[in-house]
């Protein structure tokens, strides 16, 4: 896969890109989650060594099972985005932007367009999930305009910040995407 | 004065051990001689219509699932006996950390309708509460097993939305409902007795 670059680049003067993850992301994601301003919105994890990361990195890139994505801008890596085996069905989509500095740029809605499009092209998928927390309304804003719909709230479904919290379920299937490309679902989200 | 009747004794020595015990069913280990039966069940008969995944499963296949059932502490899985002793179906979890999954099929119909279901679903979750750290128990049930949602719904599951297109079966992939149960949910229902 090569490199895609945003087309809303010139609104906001940064220039997102999206490639493969490489061993070299591996230590500025691991500061990226250690320093936990998007553990809230994610999951709170203890900050882990550069051996374990490293570690995890083999063992991932062996399994195969996960695709991960760097999202970068002007090569400094910003935040990550994966396609993993899913929770119910398809392939779960996961992102993270780091830094406050990025966020509520349309670095997000840019990168889950360009992974779900890779996903249904090459991989062939029929369908993309994901989950999202009920107070997160920029993140949903953000997966409803890539043409995700709430199908479920799965009540405690996971443990974060002390309790268990609900989570809102999206998806994408394919003939929905089919229909966002060509224009077929009322043009401009 | 005429005395009562007492239970019969002998045919309650003969079923295997189980406290999991409820007012129609009793939830049995699976054994390796089970087998036979759980192939024939699994392959043909009424309740493959609702099953997920249609394709016949050869004898070690099914053989590997039981011996693999019948040890692992994160899928409990049991057969579903009439408290006469009729084997009539299965009932088992999945463990994912504090949560759950549930599955359950009873595989003669001349036992579909009559309560047993949600008997064998309240006797698997509250043991299952009492057992297991959990938070939850959930399912996924395709939209037209009407029976099974009401007979969930009985049992206190509650639903939480559709899956779209969540699995691929006769020829197109079709919707499930999902459906859950919290620990808080089970703790206000009233407990069952143990037996």
């Amino acid at each position: 896969m090569g490199t895609a670059r945003a087309p809303a680049a010139a609104v906001t003067g940064l220039k997102p890109r999206i490639r493969r993850f490489r061993r070299a992301d591996v230590k500025p994601m691991t500061e990226g989650f250690a320093e936990g301003s998007i553990a809230e919105l994610t999951r709170y994890i203890f900050p882990y060594s550069s051996t374990a990361a490293f570690a995890e990195h083999e063992r991932l890139t062996r399994q195969k099972k996960r695709h991960r994505f760097a999202i970068t801008v002007d090569d400094k890596l910003v935040g990550i985005c994966t396609l993993r085996p899913p929770l119910f069905s398809g392939m779960e989509l996961t992102i993270g932007i780091f830094s406050e500095r990025y966020q509520g740029k349309g670095i997000g809605t840019f990168t889950v367009r360009h992974v779900c499009a890779w996903g249904f092209e090459k991989l062939r998928l029929h369908r993309i999930e994901l989950g999202v927390y009920p107070d997160n309304i920029r993140a949903q804003r953000c997966y409803l305009r890539c043409g995700f719909k709430k199908e479920a709230l799965l009540r405690k479904l996971l443990y974060n910040d002390g309790e268990f919290r609900d989570v809102i379920w999206m998806s994408l299937l394919r003939k929905e995407w089919q229909n966002v490309i060509s224009g077929r679902d009322g043009g401009r989200r | 004065m005429k005395r009562r009747p007492r239970p019969d004794k002998s045919l309650k020595q003969s079923l295997p051990a189980t406290w999991l015990v409820g007012r129609k069913v009793r939830l049995r280990p699976i054994e390796p001689a089970d087998v036979p039966l759980l192939q024939r069940w699994r392959n043909d008969g009424p309740a493959l219509e609702w099953l997920n995944r249609q394709l016949p499963l050869s004898a070690a296949t099914v053989a590997e699932w039981a011996a693999q059932a019948s040890v692992d502490p994160q899928m409990p899985a049991f057969i579903i006996q009439t408290l006469g002793g009729r084997d009539i179906g299965t009932a088992g979890l999945r463990v994912y950390g504090a949560r759950a999954t549930l599955g359950i099929g009873i595989y003669d119909d001349a036992f579909w309708n009559r309560g047993f279901g949600q008997d064998t679903v309240e006797v698997l979750v509250d043991g299952a509460f009492r057992v297991m750290p959990l938070q939850r128990i959930e399912l996924t049930v395709f939209p037209g097993n009407v029976r099974a949602i009401r007979c969930y719904e009985q049992a206190g599951f509650k639903r939480e939305g559709v899956l779209r297109g969540y699995a691929y079966r006769a020829g197109r992939y079709a919707d499930c409902v999902i459906m859950s149960l919290l620990h808080e949910e089970w703790e206000r229902r009233a407990r069952r007795p143990l037996r």
